[in-house]
């Protein structure tokens, strides 16, 4: 019987009919399987308890079932959740499938798990102090060579070292399978760089959302007190305890799992780092920022070892950090986990832990497949499969279906030999088809809900008593990276803005009634090839003014052409993905909003697809707001840090030229003079309401270069742009060696400018620039020094000699 | 035969094209102690004068110095020279048909493993390949002694292989050796060292270098060896080392002539210099060895190298 064969009644008079209702909706497991939804291994059984709890809070029927899933699938679009599935810059991510029901672990359960797991976690740190230690496992034939010092893992720059506060591992991870009889063993562990740990917290949060009832009342473990006492216990491990600071060392964007860096990184409060945001002197390490080098006491590390220093391990890893090893053997540094775990990955080793176990534990191992075997022979089912997952229903519109999954745990370190584990986990189902879950092959993840008898813990990162890191406000550092890409985070808004604001003037001029104007036409021409929004090889508008929109339209949407609208937009999106940390999620999600509507530009309509399309101004309108939106986030909704104002130098930068250049094509083309140019200049600089309001009735040079030039408070003026430029600087740090001011040494300065003569017509001149001179070269210097200050930032700030950095051997 | 005293004066200059901004490095360049060699003396001469500098056993047992440069610099020389007494050889003994050895580096529960068991398990650049185990069948009958199967694949190799200068370099695979059937000592050491491994056997690396005597008439020119590599294999609690490039072999080492400078699983593990430089854009780099006779050594300025010339007597790298 599935759902869909009767319907849902419209009211129920109580939670304990909605849990009946659904109780006759349940679809048996596969034969062999253990049936989460029933708590047994038998084909036909009832609800079980919990679950039934479950459904009582779920009194809309498989309706308000379709609507969650639906707000759900938004909700995670919306927060940017997702995996990126290649290494590809252009198609990089794939949306996180999350299902609709969490996992319901019993508190019996939970004993069974968190016992299995601290006795695990114990066991394997144990295995690497001997494997770099003493190597008793292997002398007492406990362990094949092949997976103590023979394993490829095995890392010989740590032989003899003993990690800080002995701990080898920080964050295990654990992959769990439910045998048929009920019982949990573990099918794999993780402990180079495991993932999850982001992606759970953010299924807990959506799914608490979808059933906040059935949340509240079923007494579900809180997640955050375990995040807190991992932060804690590596500070207290760290050398330099309290003060410690504790960065999260991600491989990048370009990583599968890069989301829940960036993710985790927010949570924790910790700063997101790649390898080469590092550097190492004298075995201690640092992080590169604005305001120069700052100590580094404990890295989390998503990396896998072997990338960990290009100078002892692989030579050719960009990824990590060279002198890194160094660090660590030395004390200096806390690793998380320490390099050397690979060995405990090795599928082969499952096979040796119940000797050693025994061994070294003096207890059975637990969580192994070995006592299901054993118990399935005592109660004379031997013949079921023990490697048979247990299933978990999903909501596939109108049915629970039954789905095998696998749940991975994470033992966390408390010190002094202790372990944590996370009450929770990330459930992973396998993609149709599959018979083990894989994120990589496009399977999906549940949240998993561990009830409690008790009271639930309900700390939050939030609410965390006033320690060193509440009381003392820390300065967040601005890595030299995340500053480069704030900078063109800024230019990128700025010209996408600029771009835009271009398009719309030139496409309302083709098509309004001053189209016939030669000059207009012409600073079109200039000032659309000047932005790269159009070849240089495009004829120009005097020449057919219908080539000349269709090859706008046309490049509008393409986003491989450098100067488009698309690829400033995509330029701006993959500028604000690496520093994702660092942005509202208001702000990630208008730039992604922005991003789908120019791709809906960019798809074939159902028309002949042999003309072009003409652009639809409503879009442009759209695409206009949504910039509005994003420029307005940066100005008012982020703090400002230096970060901040490396985006606004960007952001400056770029407007200083482009109004520049844009002002000195009028004055060359002429259009400056004619009526509709003149109106077009003051749309362009975004001053059409200012200056009419200043100057009523006028349309003279002097008027307009008061307004456009050197107005001290319109925002689009040059010399506000140039002044605001010029106190941005100001503020950021010096560096060694180049004092602040220095940059700035040849910004014009406004306060010099004299209008009157840069509006008098220079009496030697030719005809090309219609004799102003004088103020053709002021706008060419501002265009210029704007240009180097950009460079001179680039060279005093982002370190780009740094960053390239080659191995060598001989 | 007798013990000689041996000068190594081993040079390595880089030269970059933009200065260097930052370097780090580590060299594998002071030999170690073994029962066929004594270091007497050993110095480090680095120019310019790194900021830090430290020194560690590695996890192999040989010298290890980690050294890094913060300041720009154009160039950077490393200088070693030691001082190493050498010993004479002697003939390999004889050894237990090679099943026996393979039996005991089995894995059996709670037994103590046969020792240096870990040799024999595959290295990033001496792996375990089937076409390997190929080769090395023909040198492993059935009952065949241990260390004369090693003797015999040596030869195989010495005969089967062209030494060609330049014909691979240091990313050069032991497969593509074996395809290719050419290369220089350090293809030669690691296809050994492959083979045997392919077949379930230890061995390591050895680094080092090789006195060579000038061409007759001649006189010695500094800087005109190379370093070399070959091939060590244990047995009864000593190792015995084959050089396939040269064809000798010896307990301890091939020969007086001899100096082993690091011992691994290959050669990424002894590498003599790495660095990880920030800058520099291209770079040339020489490298010139000698191995002097003390007698002879008093003629040398230690400093005044030149660059390598001519081919040496006796193949070395």
């Amino acid at each position: 019987v599935t759902a869909s064969t009767q319907t849902f009644p419209d009211t129920l008079d109580s939670p304990s009919h909605a849990a009946a209702w659904w109780s006759g909706r349940v679809l048996p497991s596969a034969t062999g399987h253990f049936n989460e939804l029933t708590h047994s291994g038998l084909e036909h059984a009832d609800l079980a308890p919990e679950w039934s709890s479950f459904f009582s809070h779920v009194t809309d029927g498989p309706a308000g079932l379709d609507l969650r899933q639906t707000q759900l699938q938004r909700q995670l679009r919306d927060n940017g959740v997702s995996y990126n599935v290649y290494a590809d810059a252009q198609t990089l991510q794939r949306p996180w499938s999350l299902e609709l029901f969490p996992l319901l672990l019993t508190p019996e359960d939970w004993t069974e798990i968190e016992t299995g797991i601290q006795q695990r976690a114990r066991l394997l740190n144990h295995i690497l102090t001997d494997l770099y230690g003493n190597r008793q496992l292997s002398q007492r034939g406990l362990l094949p060579m092949t997976l103590a010092q023979g394993h490829p893992g095995f890392m010989h720059a740590m032989d003899g070292v003993q990690p800080l506060g002995q701990t080898w591992l920080h964050i295990a991870a654990f992959d769990l399978g439910r045998n048929p009889d009920g019982h949990w063993n573990v099918l794999a562990q993780r402990t180079q760089a495991p993932s999850g740990l982001g992606y759970l917290l953010e299924n807990r949060i959506a799914i608490s959302r979808q059933f906040p009832q059935a949340f509240e009342n079923m007494r579900v473990q809180r997640l955050a007190a375990s995040y807190q006492s991992l932060i804690q216990s590596l500070i207290h491990l760290s050398p330099k305890g309290r003060d410690a600071r504790i960065a999260l060392l991600t491989p990048g964007p370009y990583n599968e799992t890069y989301f829940e860096h960036a993710y985790l990184a927010r949570y924790l409060g910790l700063s997101l780092v790649e390898g080469h945001d590092l550097t190492v002197r004298d075995q201690h390490v640092y992080l590169k920022t604005l305001q120069g080098l700052e100590p580094v006491d404990v890295l989390i590390k998503r990396l896998d070892d072997d990338w960990l220093d290009p100078l002892e391990l692989r030579a050719d890893s960009t990824l990590g950090v060279p002198g890194l090893m160094q660090a660590v053997r030395a004390g200096h540094v806390l690793l998380a986990n320490t390099p050397g775990s690979a060995p405990l990955e090795s599928p082969a080793l499952l096979d040796f832990l119940p000797d050693v176990a025994l061994e070294v534990l003096g207890e059975p191992l637990r969580l192994h497949p070995t006592q299901a075997i054993h118990r399935a022979q005592n109660h004379g089912i031997g013949n079921a499969n023990p490697h048979a997952l247990s299933q978990l229903p999903t909501w596939r519109g109108q049915t629970l279906s039954p789905a095998s999954l696998v749940l991975r745990v994470f033992a966390l370190a408390q010190g002094s030999g202790q372990w944590r584990v996370l009450p929770g986990g990330m459930v992973r189902l396998p993609a149709p088809g599959q018979n083990l879950p894989s994120m990589q092959g496009g399977g999906s993840s549940a949240d998993c809900w561990v009830l409690s008898h008790g009271p639930v813990d309900r700390t939050s990162l939030l609410q965390q008593a006033p320690t060193t890191l509440s009381l003392v406000r820390q300065k967040r550092p601005v890595t030299s990276r995340a500053a480069e890409n704030l900078f063109w985070l800024g230019r990128y808004t700025e010209r996408t803005d600029n771009a835009l604001r271009l398009l719309r003037l030139t496409l309302r001029s083709l098509q309004g009634e001053e189209s016939g104007s030669h000059s207009l036409l012409a600073w079109l021409s200039v000032c659309n090839k000047a932005q790269g929004l159009l070849p240089s090889t495009t004829p120009n508008a005097q020449q057919s003014t219908e080539a000349f929109q269709c090859a706008l339209w046309q490049q509008a949407s393409a986003q491989r052409h450098t100067g488009s609208l698309g690829h400033n937009l995509r330029s701006l999106q993959s500028a604000a993905h690496a520093v994702r940390e660092r942005l509202s999620g208001e702000q990630r999600k208008l730039i992604e909003r922005a991003d789908a509507l120019l791709n809906g530009l960019a798809a074939p309509t159902h028309h002949s697809h042999a003309s072009v399309q003409p652009v639809d101004p409503d879009t442009l309108d759209q695409l206009n707001d949504l910039l509005a939106a994003i420029t307005g986030h940066q100005t008012d909704h982020m703090l400002r840090d230096d970060g901040w104002r490396m985006l606004s130098i960007g952001r400056h930068i770029e407007r200083a030229a482009t109004l520049s250049a844009a002002m000195a094509a009028a004055v060359q083309t002429g259009s400056l003079f004619e009526d509709a140019g003149f109106e077009a200049l003051l749309a362009l600089f975004d001053s059409t309401l200012t200056f009419h309001a200043h100057y009523p009735q006028r349309r003279d040079l002097l008027a307009l270069l008061d307004v456009l030039l050197t107005h001290p408070d319109n925002p689009r003026s040059l010399a506000w742009v140039l002044s605001t430029l010029r106190s941005r600087v100001d503020k950021l740090p010096d560096t060694p060696g180049q004092p602040v001011l220095s940059l700035l040494r040849d910004l014009p300065d406004p306060r010099t400018w004299d209008l009157l003569a840069l509006s008098a017509v220079h009496p030697e001149s030719s005809a090309a620039h219609h004799g102003y001179l004088d103020l053709l070269q002021l706008l060419q210097s501002c265009e210029d020094s704007v240009y180097r200050l950009s460079d001179r930032l680039g060279h005093a700030y982002f370190s780009h000699a740094d960053s390239l950095s080659q191995s060598l051997l001989s | 035969l007798s013990a000689m005293r041996l000068h190594l004066h081993h040079h390595t200059e880089y030269r970059y094209q933009t200065p260097v901004v930052m370097a780090q490095h580590m060299a594998h360049l002071q030999p170690v102690d073994r029962p066929s060699q004594q270091v007497v003396s050993h110095a480090l001469h680095i120019d310019p004068l790194p900021a830090w500098q430290q020194h560690r056993i590695d996890s192999f047992g040989n010298h290890c110095t980690h050294f890094a440069l913060q300041s720009p610099h154009p160039c950077l020389n490393v200088h070693a020279h030691s001082v190493v007494d050498t010993q004479p050889t002697m003939p390999l003994p004889d050894s237990e048909p090679w099943e026996h050895l393979w039996q005991r580096l089995q894995f059996q529960r709670h037994m103590a493993p046969e020792t240096h068991a870990e040799y024999a398990c595959a290295s990033p650049l001496a792996p375990s390949h089937p076409r390997l185990a190929d080769y090395a069948a023909g040198s492993f009958p059935e009952g065949r002694p241990w260390l004369a199967a090693c003797q015999d694949l040596m030869t195989r190799i010495h005969h089967d292989f062209r030494y060609v200068t330049g014909s691979s370099d240091i990313h050069t695979s032991v497969l593509q050796t074996l395809q290719q059937r050419q290369g220089v000592c350090q293809d030669f050491a690691h296809l050994m060292i492959g083979c045997l491994r392919s077949l379930g056997l230890p061995a390591r690396y050895v680094s080092g270098y090789l006195l060579t005597q000038p061409p007759p008439g001649q006189a010695r020119l500094l800087g005109a060896d190379a370093s070399h590599a070959w091939v060590t294999v244990p047995h009864q609690g000593q190792w015995h080392d084959f050089d396939p490039t040269n064809l000798r072999s010896g307990t301890h080492s091939p020969g007086e002539d001899y100096v082993t400078l690091a011992l691994g699983r290959d050669f990424g593990d002894v590498s003599p210099l790495r660095g990880v430089i920030q800058g520099g854009g291209q770079h040339s780099l020489s490298v010139a060895v000698s191995v002097v006779p003390e007698d002879e050594h008093l003629v040398f300025q230690p400093f005044a190298v030149t660059p390598p010339l001519g081919t040496p007597g006796s193949m070395a790298s």
